[in-house]
């Protein structure tokens, strides 16, 4: 029966568990990615500070035997160098998992028994001490278990935590393998580590011109500014024009036919020569992201393009302005 | 008609080709996903159906459905009225092989 103690006791520990992480809201929206391939009849445990208390539990699976490693990628990599040598990328699969710090929930209910005065079967302790662990495969012949990351570096965009760090790996293991990130986009370590009073020509026509992933291409211009890039790419205007979009997102090519009854936001375009070796001078696209201010991308179109509307009309493919842009 | 969501543009057509296949499961409300951030352009109506021909979606809106909407992380959502769409990314070029190929035929011109 709920009391109002017992009613009380249980906002304490609900509180707790969300404090210590309880928490369904992803770190990474949209990562529940369905397995490529089928795992790996085999079992296995990794884990470099097994305590036996893991042992007892995963045991009971029938591994056959443990492996130690200090990160999930080093465990994947172990794993795949034995049963998929002429594949390795076939284990590049992220589910099913379990997550170390789910096991918390039936600690928080123990805790709250205890205070309760009621028995508690001894197998809650394990559950306890799982809250250790971090993300768990268990599977027929291996069972990966990972320890938690050594660090994790957030911000907060909308309504979703995205990794970000500006000095360093965001996401680290205590082997050293991590991954840097801007802003939620998955970087390479030199677009992090490199500082602005660094950058090069060679590191541009390297590491932005080189680079085919608009959002990484977005988070260099985010960090360096597009007059950086201008100036070491000897940038020469060639068009520019204003469009608007108001708050239904439908999208305007001029300012004489705006609608007076709703907010209307101007999106600035720029055609741009850049100069990107002593042989090749070419066009480039300049927008501002629809939906996000002050995000700029800056993108290569048809050589033969010379104002904004050729721009476009080679990036969309048509000759006509989307209706709506978001 | 188009309307464009990012990098995505749902553009209007005729008819759905009739060899393109229902896209079932996990993958039946996901227009395209980001490489690198895990976003996605996704559908959130119960009626709009996404087909696949090799490399292309294709979206159908039927009437019923009023309206789609397509949500993704960092954009807007889109709303797409009722019809048929072919889903296709905005294309860029890689300038510095745009400008070897254009080299290439110059010389074989001049062969």
């Amino acid at each position: 029966m709920i009391t109002d103690v017992s009613e009380a006791l249980m906002t304490k520990w609900r509180d707790i568990g969300i404090k210590e992480g309880l928490t369904m809201n992803p770190v990474f929206p949209g990562v529940d990615l369905a397995p490529a391939v089928t795992p790996p009849e085999i079992a296995a445990h990794l884990r470099d500070i097994l305590d036996p208390v893991y042992k007892d539990v995963l045991q009971r699976e029938t591994p056959e035997e443990y492996i130690l490693a200090p990160s999930p990628q080093a465990a994947w990599d172990i794993i795949a160098q034995r049963e998929y040598p002429e594949d390795p990328k076939a284990l590049e699969f992220i589910w099913p998992d379990l997550d170390g710090h789910w096991f918390s929930h039936y600690y928080i209910w123990v805790d709250l028994y205890k205070e309760l005065g009621l028995d508690i079967l001894k197998l809650y302790d394990v559950y306890a001490r799982t809250r250790t662990l971090d993300i768990i495969y268990p599977m027929t012949k291996y069972c990966v278990v990972s320890d938690t990351p050594r660090n994790i570096k957030t911000i907060q965009k909308g309504e979703f935590k995205v990794l970000h760090c500006e000095d360093g790996m965001a996401l680290n293991y205590a082997d050293g393998w991590g991954l840097y990130s801007l802003n939620g986009v998955r970087v390479p370590e030199t677009v992090v580590l490199t500082k602005p009073e660094d950058l090069t020509k060679e590191w541009i026509q390297k590491n932005f011109l080189g680079q085919v992933n608009v959002d990484v291409c977005r988070e260099i211009i985010r960090k360096f500014s597009i007059e950086t890039i201008y100036k070491f790419l000897d940038a020469e205007v060639l068009d520019t024009v204003e469009m608007y979009i108001d708050s239904d997102q439908v999208l305007y090519e001029s300012a004489a036919s705006l609608p007076k009854d709703k907010e209307v936001k101007m999106l600035p375009y720029e055609l741009v020569m850049l100069r990107l070796s002593k042989e090749i001078v070419h066009p480039y696209l300049r927008m501002e992201n629809a939906s996000l201010p002050g995000v700029y991308h800056l993108e290569a179109v048809g050589r033969d393009c010379r104002t904004v509307r050729e721009a476009l009309t080679f990036r969309n493919g048509t000759s006509e302005l989307p209706k709506t842009l978001s | 008609m188009h309307f464009q969501q990012g990098d995505v543009i749902f553009e209007r057509i005729e008819e759905i080709p009739s060899e393109a296949q229902q896209i079932h499961g996990d993958k039946s409300q996901e227009v395209m996903e980001g490489e690198l951030t895990g976003h996605r352009h996704a559908l959130t109506g119960m009626h709009s159906v996404l087909f696949q021909l090799a490399m292309e979606k294709f979206l159908l809106v039927p009437e019923k459905a009023e309206k789609e909407i397509v949500v993704h992380e960092e954009h807007r959502p889109t709303e797409l009225p009722p019809g048929k769409y072919a889903i296709r990314q905005v294309q860029t070029v890689d300038p510095i092989q745009a400008h070897k190929d254009e080299e290439e035929r110059k010389r074989a011109v001049r062969d």
